[in-house]
């Protein structure tokens, strides 16, 4: 296309455009964004006001928009700030965790031992007797050591139950 | 607020003394095994007898036991182990198992002397004669010590 005949179309388009706005009806000339154009010019021309039923028509719309947002927002979880009793809470919890560490990892040695009875003279001679002779009776030893055995757990059951 | 409530019962149940009934409950638990395990022996089931006394000394120590009590709680399960895996015929395993029960700290009483005895008796079993010896020398001075006190006496003579 030579740069006259790219002119020529140009004018042409021009024309078309301008008539179609002083006569608000276009010719076969005119391309679809200057139609828009015209369309958006004359528009504006008459103050952009909407005819009174479309009007209602997109007041209606946009109520009825408006109002289901609302319902969406009012079934929405409130985000709320954090109350006071939130923050006592957390801390507590520090708190009875460090308590629990500290009374976990108290050194048991701390707890005094129970008292316990002495072995009785017999015990202990019958006792050194095994240890003095091979084959020395190990089952009078055995038979002693069960009755301290006996008032051992008794201490310990008076201090522990 | 349930779990505010939760955590602090919990804290107040630890400081008020729920530490008592773990003891209570471990006492109660030991001594029926120990008295399981001396059943058991006296009817010639040795498997039960050292089932009940491995229950004994793997059983964890609640907190609030003195550490000198349970020690010997588990030093005379341990003497008896030995004693049954040296009649087993097992020096090796009686041995270790006396040694398990010394390691818990030795003292001068009669669990720790009973312990010396039988690990010397495994040591002599397997041919250690003179490790024996130092054994039953030191658990016989530790009787005589004990007898010593028994009797009133100040140990010097």
């Amino acid at each position: 296309m030579s740069e006259d005949e790219i002119e020529q179309l140009e004018r042409a388009e021009a024309e078309a455009l301008a008539h179609a706005l002083e006569r608000g009806s276009a010719r076969g000339e005119l391309p679809e964004d200057a139609l828009q154009t015209a369309a958006l010019l004359r528009y504006s021309a008459g103050g952009g006001e909407l005819a009174a039923d479309r009007e209602e028509a997109v007041l209606a719309e946009v109520l009825a928009d408006a109002q289901k947002i609302a319902g969406r927002r009012a079934d929405a979880p409130t985000p709320a700030a954090a109350p006071w009793w939130r923050w006592l809470l957390g801390f507590g919890t520090a708190a009875a965790v460090i308590a629990l560490i500290l009374l976990l990892a108290w050194p048991r040695a701390e707890v005094t031992p129970t008292e316990l009875p002495a072995p009785d003279p017999s015990l202990l001679s019958a006792g050194l007797s095994r240890l003095a002779s091979e084959g020395a009776d190990d089952d009078a030893y055995r038979e002693a050591l069960s009755g301290y055995r006996t008032s051992v757990y008794d201490a310990l059951g008076a201090r522990y139950e | 607020m349930s779990r505010a409530a939760a955590t602090v019962a919990l804290f107040a149940a630890l400081l008020c003394g729920c530490g008592d009934g773990d003891a209570r409950a471990w006492l109660g638990e030991v001594r029926g095994l120990s008295d399981e395990a001396a059943a058991a022996e006296a009817s010639d089931d040795r498997g039960a007898a050292l089932d009940a006394l491995t229950r004994i000394v793997e059983r964890e120590v609640p907190a609030a036991v003195a550490a000198d009590d349970a020690r010997v709680v588990r030093q005379d399960a341990y003497e008896r182990l030995a004693r049954l895996r040296l009649e087993a015929g097992d020096p090796e395993a009686a041995r270790a198992a006396a040694e398990r029960g010394l390691a818990l700290g030795e003292r001068e009483d009669l669990f720790t002397a009973n312990l010396l005895v039988q690990r010397g008796r495994a040591r002599e079993a397997s041919g250690d004669d003179a490790g024996a010896a130092r054994d039953y020398h030191r658990a016989l001075l530790i009787h005589e010590a004990l007898l010593d006190a028994a009797l009133g006496g100040d140990g010097e003579d």
